[in-house]
């Protein structure tokens, strides 16, 4: 029999999924930023993964060893060093937006920078990378174009559109508007003292190249700090962004990161709060890391209150009015109405879109209300159609029958508690709008 | 009497409200054949549904098969399920292990979620049943112990399309540990699946890769089963050996499948996949070895490979500059006296002409 050896692995990202393999391809260990455990004396691979990104390596344990593991070079909408798509003229872009804010109120930040992707052939794409955004108040009224007026540096292999601008804080919306297509939003929320920093990437929609509202990455910096390629918290909020969107299980990781940062992230705090509840939503640290967010941010913040809801924080609004960034808080949001349904006041401004909302993760995305070719109610409308064509439930043996002779109109179909949670969930859609939805199958 | 298997083969080529496809129910049809056979399931626990079984001239709206007619498998299950609870110390378990395999349209509404068209879809009436939410509403409920899912179809960014959710209510029944997933697609979101003329009939690339690891090339060659593991190796290895190099160069197609392995198991026992036989195209069924090149610096005497558990495997002939031999999969170390050990892998890769690829060391 071989003899036994210590495997110690340390991986730079905190929330580095690792698994180890024997020499037939059987998966014998996993851990998560680290690992530490015997095996036999022989060969095995290393595999890596963060934000979706896999790196492998061979090690023959021979004796006990340390494998220390570098940065896994992931894709991010962020021009972050150690990443794919890192890249010095998109940096320094953004850095000169940095110096030069424009101002439309004060207090908090926006910088909203969209890149085209880098590395392969240089990009031929014509016009600003931020073509069709416009930064909107959540009323609607216009702040800044975004598209017209971004500086569009084009010194590096692919073009690069950068502003930040200095807003009162408050919620605002980034919209997107493309010929022929029905105008998309997502919620930029400025809070005091501090700079949200949303990157994004110009994909090809339907033969049309714009923003992906749905796929970029928000973090949070103090207001007056510049962009920093090299910031170690915003790369653990791309990590823990993906993992929320992908279902990687690497909540306690990122919550241990969180407690070494301080709790001074916010936007890490957002995340980790939502992957707590989602995979441990009984830890005492849920209450902590809220708690620690209300701090930062602000109970007004609508992310923040959506943690509060999910929770069950003594603090927890009566109203949400506003639409948060993440798709989880809208999540939350959403069941909360099943028991509450008030919880999102008719004719306020998350309340106008809410049935509108798109299936994105992780931030939450959504037609805008005017949009003229707007159909999304339509598409859920569908959805919800076969949905109810599903066979009758088995009837109980011996339940009581009611006998109804009366010559009513017939009621809207009906659903119990789980049914409505189930397509409120799927739809992301609050209960009042799927009362409205179900009362119009009648029609 | 052990708990039995149960397979549901759904391939879509006929779609009145969109393009058609030509590959999808033979890849059905290919894995219903694999799974009533070697699989283990029985013709009574197996449903097929192709396109082609229904009426060819149909509305889009009365196009089948839609939800209807996959929902009805699934309360074959539910009924199961009852009756073992009612009439066995089962309890509330419809069986050991459900097959899901569905060829046809998909589409991809985020990184996490994915959608299989059914035959009534069309583009502002998506009509879809989302057979990932389907093997997790099984899993969570305890209705089988084991799930595996291969799902050939595109998982193309449609980001307002809503997965229609499944309508079997959720229930967390106790036996977690014993439960496993093994999840197969063709693409990742937001990639598209492909398929093309394949030995003289149109077939999925997924699903003709997926044929032939099913069918034993994806065995191991000492153990002979074929594991979780060796599986999403032998797919994640081949699947771009059956693309040309204009198929590969194109950036939206898949060459690669999504593979979710969530838990340990033998999907294949070990003389299931030896007598399974061989698929009718260039993938090669029961590769026992691949070959390995060895760029020898110096004269390269007293070279030697030792496999991953460090037995001696090879040594080289003296005086060559290139040394060239056959090794199983794994893990090796070449030791060369006097130089550190290279480690390198033998993965069972294909290259596009079907042959094994060569391994270069040094």
């Amino acid at each position: 029999m071989s003899a036994e050896h210590q495997l110690t692995i340390q991986s730079a990202d905190p929330t580095a999924e690792i698994t180890v393999y024997d020499a037939s391809f059987n998966r014998v260990a996993r851990g998560v930023g680290g690992y530490r455990g015997s095996h036999p004396d022989a060969l095995y691979e290393i595999r890596v993964r963060t934000a979706g990104t896999q790196e492998g390596q061979l090690i023959s344990l021979a004796g006990d060893k340390t494998v220390n593991v570098g940065p896994v070079a992931f894709a991010s909408p962020v021009p972050l060093t150690d990443t794919t798509t890192t890249d010095p003229a998109h940096e320094a872009a953004v850095l000169r937006a940095c110096e030069a804010p424009i101002s439309v109120g004060s207090g908090s930040g926006l910088l909203i920078v969209v890149r085209d992707p880098s590395g392969g052939e240089p990009s031929t794409r014509p016009g600003s990378p931020a073509t069709g955004l416009s930064l909107i108040g959540a009323d609607g009224t216009a702040v800044y174009d975004v598209g017209k007026k971004a500086a569009i540096d084009a010194s590096g292999r692919s073009p690069v559109a950068a502003i930040l601008v200095h807003v009162n804080a408050g919620v605002y919306r980034l919209r997107m508007e493309l010929p022929n297509q029905p105008s998309r939003e997502r919620s930029l929320v400025a809070s005091p003292g501090w700079t949200t920093q949303c990157f994004m990437i110009r994909r090809s929609f339907r033969e049309q190249a714009a923003a992906d509202l749905a796929h970029g990455s928000l973090s949070l910096s103090q207001l007056g700090r510049p962009f920093a390629a090299d910031d170690k918290r915003t790369r653990l909020s791309e990590a823990a962004s993906y993992a929320l969107a992908n279902n990687r299980k690497v909540t306690q990781a990122a919550a241990r990161a969180l407690m070494e940062e301080k709790f001074q992230d916010p936007m890490l705090g957002l995340l980790v709060g939502h992957l707590l509840l989602r995979d441990t939503p009984e830890a005492s640290i849920l209450g902590e890391v809220v708690g620690n967010l209300i701090k930062l941010l602000g109970s007004e913040h609508p992310d923040v209150q959506a943690l509060m809801l999910a929770a069950s924080s003594p603090d927890a609004p009566s109203s949400v009015t506003q639409m948060p960034m993440l798709r989880a808080s809208w999540d939350a949001i959403v069941a909360r109405t099943l028991t509450q349904p008030s919880l999102v006041p008719a004719q306020s401004p998350a309340a106008l879109v809410s049935a509108r909302v798109l299936p994105s993760a992780p931030w939450l995305t959504w037609e805008a209300a005017d949009a003229p070719t707007a159909r999304q109610a339509d598409a859920k409308m569908a959805v919800l159609r076969g949905f109810l064509n599903r066979p009758a439930e088995p009837s109980l043996e011996g339940a009581a029958q009611y006998r109804d002779f009366s010559f009513s109109a017939p009621s809207p179909p009906t659903l119990d508690t789980e049914d409505r949670a189930e397509l409120a969930r799927s739809l992301g859609v609050p209960s009042s709008v799927l009362d409205d939805m179900l009362s119009k199958l009648d029609k | 009497m052990p708990l039995p298997d149960y397979a549901l083969c759904v391939g879509i080529n006929r779609y009145p409200g969109l393009t058609p496809l030509q590959g999808a129910e033979a890849d059905a049809q290919a894995f219903y054949d694999w799974v009533t056979s070697t699989g283990g399931v029985s013709q009574a626990n197996a449903k097929l549904i192709l396109s082609a079984q229904f009426s060819a001239g149909a509305q889009v709206a009365n196009a089948k098969p839609a939800s209807q007619e996959i929902w009805d498998f699934f309360e074959t299950l539910r009924a199961a399920a009852t009756a073992n609870n009612a009439n066995t110390t089962f309890g509330l378990t419809a069986g050991r292990r459900l097959y899901l395999f569905f060829s046809g349209h998909g589409f991809s509404p985020t990184v996490d979620a994915s959608g299989v068209l059914m035959a009534n879809a069309e583009r502002d009436t998506p009509h879809n049943l989302s057979p990932k939410a389907w093997a997790d509403r099984f899993y969570e409920n305890g209705l089988l112990e084991e799930i595996l899912l291969f799902q050939d179809a595109c998982r193309e960014q449609v980001s307002d399309v809503d997965v229609t959710p499944p309508y079997f209510k959720k229930s967390v029944m106790p036996g977690w540990r014993n439960r496993k997933r093994f999840y197969a697609f063709a693409a990742k979101s937001p990639l598209l699946a492909i398929e093309k003329p394949i030995a003289g009939i149109v077939r999925g690339v997924f699903s003709a890769t997926l044929m032939a690891g099913l069918k034993g090339a994806a065995r191991h060659p000492v153990t002979g089963e074929i594991t979780e593991t060796q599986l999403k190796s032998y797919l994640m290895a081949n699947m771009s050996a059956l693309m040309s190099s204009v198929e590969l160069a194109n950036d939206d197609y898949s060459q690669r499948p999504e593979v979710l392995d969530l838990d340990p198991f033998v999907i294949v026992p070990a003389a299931s996949a030896a007598a399974a036989g061989a698929t009718s195209f260039a993938l090669p069924t029961s590769p026992a070895t691949f070959p390995v090149r060895v760029a020898m610096s110096g004269s390269g005497a007293g070279a030697k490979i030792f496999d991953g558990a460090r037995n001696l495997v090879g040594t080289s002939p003296s005086g060559v500059t290139e040394w060239n031999l056959e090794l199983p999969l794994g893990f090796f170390e070449l030791a060369v006296p006097g130089q550190d050990g290279k480690l390198f892998k033998v993965s069972g890769a294909h290259d596009s002409t079907g042959q094994p690829e060569v391994v270069h060391v040094g």
